[in-house]
Order: C-alpha cells, then sequence, then structure tokens
C-alpha cells in the first residue's frame, strides 16, 4: 500500500466512523477512496438469498403485498428522512423488500431500500444467531457489457453501510459503466445473505465518445468541442445563475402563514 | 427558408413555467403570487411584443414553452378571477400613488406609467383575450411565428423515473393531450422538464409523436458516436427524435455575473418595491391576510451601484440600455455564427439560446424589451443570422446525424444532483411507490368507468403534481421549503388514501369532491397510460 493509499483508508475510517455517529442524518454516503482495493472478482463466498424471488436477474423484485406496516413493528429501525413533524405523516415503510438504485451523476449513484416484516424477520433471526459477527453491506456489481445471470459480473465493490439509514450515496467513481446491487449480510467466511436486488443503472459518459462514424468524421473535432463549450461546461452551466434568480424570485414570497400553521391529518 | 443564404440560425426559446399552485381553500394564497406576477411581468409584455410584431408584420420565429401546470393555471377560471382581483388592486394603489406624489414629478411620472400599464393589461387580459392568455399565445402560433412546445404533464424531472417508466410515460402523453385540447393540434416538439434526458426517453418522446427536444450541451458533445458538427446542428435519436443542443455563450452573456446584462445600473432595482418601502397603511389593503410585507411590483429605483444608495428609475435611459444590450447580444452571436460556419466546414450553424421565460420581466424589467429588440435585429438587419425554429430547421436540413445523446440536465454540475441531494431525497420512495401502485390500479380497473374511473382520474392527478421537479428543487435551494415539503406530503397523502380506499371499497366521497375541486388539473386526465399490460 502505498502511503497516499495508506491516508486515503485511514481518511475512509474516520469517515466511516463520523458516519456511525450521525445515524440520524437525512442521508448517508459512501464515499470509497480506496475503492481500487475492495475491487474484487466475483468468486470468493457464497451468495444466498434470504427470499429466493429476489434471484432475478435484473430487476427489483415488487411483492405484492401492498398494506403499510406500523411503526412499532419496525422500532429498530431509524427513519432516514428529516425528523420534522409533517413527514411523519408518510408510510414509514410499504412493506416490501426492495433496493432501489438512481444515477445521480458519472461518479455516483443514490440507493434506498425497504423491507416486508418477513425480510426483517429472517435477518433479525440471522443477526441474533451470529450477534456481532454479520456485515451489512451494498455489493456493487459492475456488469458493463454483460448479459447479467447473477454471478458473472466483470467484479465488484462492497459498500458497508448501516441498515437504519434505508438509503446510501454510492460513490462509484467510474463514468459509463453499469452496475447492479446486492444489500445483503457478509458473514466471516465471506457469504453473503442476500437482503434484495437492485435495478440496472448506467452511469453516464463524461467525456466525448471514443466511437467516431466513418460518415460523420471531422478533422477539427476539439475545436468543435470547445466552440460549442465543452470545457467550460461547470462556469457557465445555466443553473447557478438561475438558481440565485429563482431564490430572489421566490424568498420574498414566504409562505402563507395560515397554510404552514395546518398540518396535514394522517389519511388513516 | 427565403432571402440570402445566412452563415448562422438563432433559435431563441422560451421556457415558461411554474408549478401547479391554486389554493380555492383559502380568499387568498402568497404563492398564488408567482402566477399573478409572472402574467403581469413576463407573459403579458411577451404578448404584447408579439402584437407589436404582428402589427409591423415582422417575419420572426419564436420558440416558447409553455408547461402544462402553467397552460392549466392559465386557463382555471378561479385564477383567473382572482389575477382580476389583483391587477384591479395595482390598478387601484397606482391610482393613489399617481395623487400621493403629486409634488415629486418624476416619481409621478413613474406612478403614471405603471398606473397606465396596469389598465392596459386589463385591457389585455379582461377585454381582448377574455382572461385566456393560452387564446393570445395560440394566436401567434396560428399565425406561423410562434412554435409552441410542451413540457412533461407536471415537470417531473424524467431520469430519476427510470425505476418507474410508466410515470415517464404519463408526464409526456398526458402533456401532450393536454396540448392538443388546448392548442387544436397535437405538439412537434417538447421542453424536456430540467433538460433532463437519459437515452431511451426519446423512445417515449417518439411514441407521442414528439419530433424534436432540446438538450444541455454535454447532452449531445457526449453523445455516441461523437457528433460531428457539437451543439451546432441537431442529431437524431435512435428513434428517429431530433435533439438540440444549447448554446452556452448565450445564457452566460446574458446572466453571467460578471459579464450579464440584469445587473446593469440603468436597469431597474428589484429590491425596491412599495410593498417593503411604503408605510404599513398606504399598502396593507393589497399585501396579503395580516399585512406580511411582500413585492407589489410598483418599484421607482435603479439599481444606481453596489451600495444602498439609490437614484431614481429613469424608464428612458433603461431602453436605451436594453437596445444595446440587445446589439451587442446580436453582434456577439453574429460573431459566434461566422466562425462556427467556417469550422463547420459550410454547414449553417444552429445556435440555440434557451431561457427561463419568466426571468425575462419578472426579475429583469428590461428583458422583454431587450428580448423585442434582439428579435427586430436579428430579422431586419442581420446580414449574417436568422431566425428559426426547430421545426423550420428540419424542414430545410432534413439530414443529420444518427447519435444516441448522454445522460444530461441543465442543473447544476449537469446531471442529477439538484434534484437528488440529502435535501430532497426522501421524496422518491414515495412517488416511486405511488407510481408503481397508480400501474397496480390501472391494470385491475383498465375497463372501469363511472364513479371507478371519477377516482382514478384524481388518483393520477395526486400522483402528477408529487412528481413536479419543484418541489426538489425548492428544497434544494433553501427557498420556501415548508411549502414544498407539505405539497409531496400533501399529494402522496391523497393518492394513499385513495389507493386505501379502493383497496378497502370505501372511499369518503365528500373529501374526494374537496380535492377534485382543489388539484384541478388535467380534467379527463387518462390513468389508463400507468398500465404496463
Amino acid at each position: 500500500m502505498t502511503s497516499e493509499q495508506g491516508k486515503r483508508k485511514a481518511a475512509s475510517r474516520k469517515e466511516k466512523e463520523k458516519i456511525k455517529k450521525t445515524v440520524s442524518k437525512a442521508s448517508q454516503t459512501s464515499s470509497v477512496p480506496d475503492i481500487e482495493l475492495k475491487k474484487k472478482p466475483q468468486t470468493a463466498g457464497k451468495t444466498i438469498f434470504l427470499d429466493q424471488s429476489q434471484t432475478g436477474a435484473s430487476e427489483a423484485s415488487s411483492p405484492t403485498s401492498s398494506g403499510m406496516i406500523k411503526k412499532e413493528g419496525l422500532s429498530a429501525q431509524k427513519s432516514s428522512v428529516p425528523q420534522s413533524a409533517s413527514l411523519e405523516n408518510l408510510a414509514f415503510s410499504y412493506n416490501q423488500t426492495k433496493l432501489v438504485l438512481i444515477v445521480r451523476d458519472p461518479v455516483w449513484a443514490y440507493s434506498y431500500w425497504d423491507f416486508s416484516g418477513e425480510t426483517w424477520d429472517q435477518m433479525m433471526m440471522l443477526l441474533r444467531a451470529r450477534p456481532g459477527v454479520l456485515r451489512t453491506v451494498l455489493r456493487v456489481y459492475d456488469i458493463t457489457g454483460i448479459d447479467w445471470k447473477g454471478n458473472n459480473a466483470n467484479h465488484y465493490y462492497d459498500f458497508e453501510i448501516l441498515l437504519d439509514a434505508k438509503n446510501w450515496y454510492l460513490q462509484l467513481n467510474h463514468p459509463d459503466r453499469e452496475w447492479i446491487a446486492d444489500l445483503g449480510l457478509i458473514d466471516p467466511e465471506s457469504n453473503l445473505y442476500v437482503i434484495a436486488r437492485s435495478n440496472r443503472i448506467h452511469t453516464p459518459r463524461d467525456r466525448p465518445s471514443t466511437v467516431i462514424d466513418e460518415s460523420w468524421m471531422t478533422d477539427n473535432y476539439e475545436e468543435i468541442y470547445r466552440l460549442s463549450g465543452g470545457y467550460n461546461r461547470g462556469e457557465s452551466s445555466l443553473d447557478v445563475i438561475r438558481s440565485k434568480k429563482l431564490r430572489s424570485m421566490w424568498e420574498q414570497n414566504i409562505s402563507s402563514p395560515e397554510f404552514l400553521k395546518r398540518t396535514p391529518k394522517s389519511p388513516s | 427558408m427565403k432571402g440570402p443564404m445566412k452563415k448562422g440560425y438563432l433559435l431563441l426559446l422560451l421556457h415558461a413555467h411554474l408549478p401547479f399552485v391554486r389554493h380555492p381553500e383559502y380568499q387568498n394564497f402568497m404563492e398564488e403570487d408567482w402566477l399573478f406576477e409572472a402574467i403581469t411581468e413576463t407573459y403579458i409584455p411577451l404578448i404584447r411584443m408579439m402584437e407589436r410584431f404582428e402589427h409591423d408584420r415582422l417575419n420572426y420565429s419564436l420558440t416558447m414553452t409553455i408547461s402544462p401546470p402553467l397552460a392549466a393555471m392559465l386557463v382555471d377560471p378561479l385564477l383567473q378571477e382572482r389575477y382580476i382581483k389583483r391587477l384591479n388592486g395595482l390598478i387601484e394603489l397606482s391610482g393613489k400613488e399617481v395623487v400621493r406624489t403629486k409634488g415629486q414629478p418624476d416619481f409621478r411620472a413613474l406612478a403614471e406609467m405603471y398606473h397606465e400599464s396596469y389598465k392596459q393589461s386589463l385591457n389585455l387580459y379582461k377585454n381582448q383575450y377574455r382572461c385566456n392568455l393560452i387564446q393570445a399565445f395560440r394566436k401567434f402560433q396560428d399565425q406561423g411565428r410562434l412554435d409552441i412546445i410542451t413540457c412533461g404533464a407536471t415537470h417531473g424531472f424524467l431520469p430519476n423515473m427510470e425505476t418507474v417508466p410508466a410515470s415517464a410515460r404519463a408526464q409526456i402523453a398526458i402533456a401532450c393531450d393536454q396540448y392538443e385540447r388546448l392548442f387544436g393540434r397535437p405538439p412537434s416538439g417538447i421542453w424536456l422538464p430540467e433538460c433532463g434526458f437519459q437515452p431511451g426517453i426519446d423512445r417515449l418522446l417518439n411514441e407521442n409523436g414528439i419530433k424534436y427536444f432540446f438538450l444541455d450541451a454535454h447532452g449531445i458533445l457526449h453523445g455516441t458516436p461523437r457528433p460531428k458538427y457539437g451543439v451546432y446542428a441537431p442529431v437524431y435519436c435512435p428513434s428517429g427524435v431530433a435533439a438540440f443542443g444549447r448554446d452556452l455563450d448565450s445564457s452566460k452573456q446574458v446572466w453571467s455575473a460578471e459579464e450579464g446584462y440584469p445587473g446593469d445600473y440603468d436597469y431597474r432595482e428589484f429590491y425596491r418595491d412599495v410593498g417593503f418601502d411604503l408605510p404599513l397603511d398606504i399598502v396593507k389593503p393589497y399585501l396579503h391576510g395580516e399585512g406580511i410585507r411582500a413585492n407589489l411590483g410598483i418599484k421607482y429605483y435603479r439599481i444606481t451601484g453596489k451600495g444602498d444608495h439609490k437614484e431614481i428609475y429613469a424608464p428612458k435611459q433603461a431602453m436605451t440600455k436594453a437596445k444595446n444590450h440587445a446589439h451587442h447580444f446580436v453582434k456577439y452571436r453574429e460573431r459566434h455564427a461566422e466562425r462556427l460556419y467556417d469550422c463547420l466546414g459550410g454547414r449553417v450553424p444552429v445556435i440555440v439560446s434557451p431561457y427561463d421565460a419568466e426571468l425575462f420581466g419578472h426579475w429583469w424589467y428590461e428583458g422583454p424589451k431587450f428580448l423585442e429588440y434582439v428579435i427586430r435585429t436579428v430579422a431586419e438587419e442581420s446580414d449574417v443570422l436568422q431566425l428559426t425554429t426547430a421545426k423550420e430547421y428540419l424542414k430545410a436540413h432534413r439530414t443529420n446525424q444518427l447519435v444516441t445523446p448522454s445522460f444530461s440536465s441543465w442543473g447544476y454540475m449537469g446531471y442529477s444532483e439538484v434534484w437528488l441531494d440529502g435535501s430532497n431525497d426522501w421524496v422518491y420512495r414515495h412517488v416511486h411507490q405511488a407510481s408503481a401502485r397508480m400501474t397496480e390500479l390501472a391494470e385491475r380497473f383498465s375497463h372501469a368507468s363511472g364513479m371507478i374511473d371519477r377516482i382514478l382520474r384524481q388518483a393520477a392527478r395526486e400522483l402528477l403534481l408529487a412528481e413536479s421537479s419543484d418541489w426538489a428543487f425548492i428544497m434544494k435551494m433553501g427557498t420556501t421549503v415548508d411549502y414544498a415539503k407539505k405539497r409531496v406530503i400533501e399529494h402522496i397523502q391523497n393518492f394513499t388514501r385513495i389507493y386505501e380506499g379502493i383497496q378497502n371499497n370505501s372511499l369518503d366521497l365528500e373529501w374526494l369532491l374537496k380535492i377534485e375541486n382543489k388539484n384541478n388539473l388535467f380534467s379527463d386526465v387518462d390513468w389508463r397510460v400507468y398500465a404496463e399490460k
């Protein structure tokens, strides 16, 4: 390990400790500076599914059960949403086991998850059976260009997460790649107990394509790219300026107090 | 295209959009002012501008989005009635101001200017267009000058709907449906909400008959294969829909903090408004409820300089500035076009300059005048540039490169982080759940009619309203956050209550009537579009 990597790893550890201390924060991030160290071929350990319906190769499962479960049923969990009175009026869980990935930009993805009561009980059983041993992870598979069968990823990264957070930001670091993730528990023998499998995503490209159409070739693409603003995209992003204007437009209009005093009631 | 060969096309595009803000449950509601201010300060001035063009028989081309929620508000009788009330209030207040400023000729001249302008606005709104501004815009479109394009049904940010494709599909289909009802023809173009695109969205556009849309520069520049002409020629997506790329310099020149025009010292100062400046007893009758200070629109000062000292506004001086700025803007676009023309090997570049419409007039008081000068200068004087619309351009240039554009938006940093960060990410699990449930209902009740049909229409409206990108944007910007949160929560709760009511076969019809009356856009919304099978 180079000293740079060592520093990064230490920073990462600190970051993780910090995250643990701020469990109630709105959302969690996993920035993984030592990502290359964790990159693994998909061979070590077994993959065991808690719920057989989760083995689907490309889609998150969506059980048909649709009722909400009561908060006391999942008292061990904390909501990841900001703790404001009104947000508590939304369902804490939809009683479905699922893991969803959303692309944020070329290097980051966002994930959120939810459990059915049944899945939760199974997880608790596992955790109680081997107390203090199992780690909760998001295993993110790079499946670029692959017909995904569930076990044939190019490689994967493990992001250690806090189950309670219910959502996590994943720094994938690689634009223009395809990904799928498992939420699971890992035992010391490297077996992964999969709780939920995500949808497939594609992180966007952050630079010009290397693919060139022969009938549409030009010898001065760089100049055209420059004239198109390709190099100063960030600084001239409309939104920075636009948001300032909108801010002034809207900050004048503080919400009607009558409306704010009213807190919507739960439908039940 | 008529006339001599020019070296570049200028495609000016105004994106007019406001979230659906309508609160019949209150006598007056502050957020409705977003609409009223935009009507007075932006939409009416733009209509007046096009009327002058019509009068002068000017040969111009302009593109404008009228987003579906904005269109729904513009044709809503309650909001129309409230707008007239608001405008009458301003006529009354400015009339009183004329009297109050008797001994101050400069102020009095301004008070008279506002008074006159409000009276003209009322005449245009009430008598000329019978309170329906959609008719005004439609007239200019039917004359072949204005190309009105649509937008997502409630301005939902489509890339975040990847796992709920029915929602993305519905955003497009319901928008097209509303457009056809209002404008008497299907839309040929669309402004994707926040320019948010990911490969595949073009297929949804194609399914709905859309021929072209617009992307931020990197959406085109990072497309595959490499686009030969950069952002200066449209590309065809695999679905056959054309994508035009945004010219970044055009926006920078107008809005940049350092080089932008609106900060000129001769322009009107936004922050000095009689709503804040005058004694409360004078303005109170025109403010909301308990007399909370707010902008009313009558402003007497110009920017003057960086400090607090402000000089009185001089309209003539400001208009001269707007004209100069317009000439400056056109000159730079001409230079850019000439450089591009050489660089592109003879292909005539198209420079796409899109702006939020509300920034012209509302924020930048002289903005509509600037725009008028730009359009007149290009249409009447320029030897280099020709105004165009996407429709006209594609008619003249049918051969374009086949490229799959890249995931992109026009938000900060160019992707999704404005609408997906710690301040607003909690929204998605609920909106996605509601979307999946809407699909479930649409499939289960595909043959429904009568009451179930009515209930499902409201369910779709609530889901659509929860999906507006505006709520996530406001949460991120930290402006009226409580309002934005409440809106998402309210619509998700309404949806959930309907969903559970259907499951339990019990729904409070009085309550349903109440929310139908409140969240009343898309009266004939086709919820079947949510079915996957």
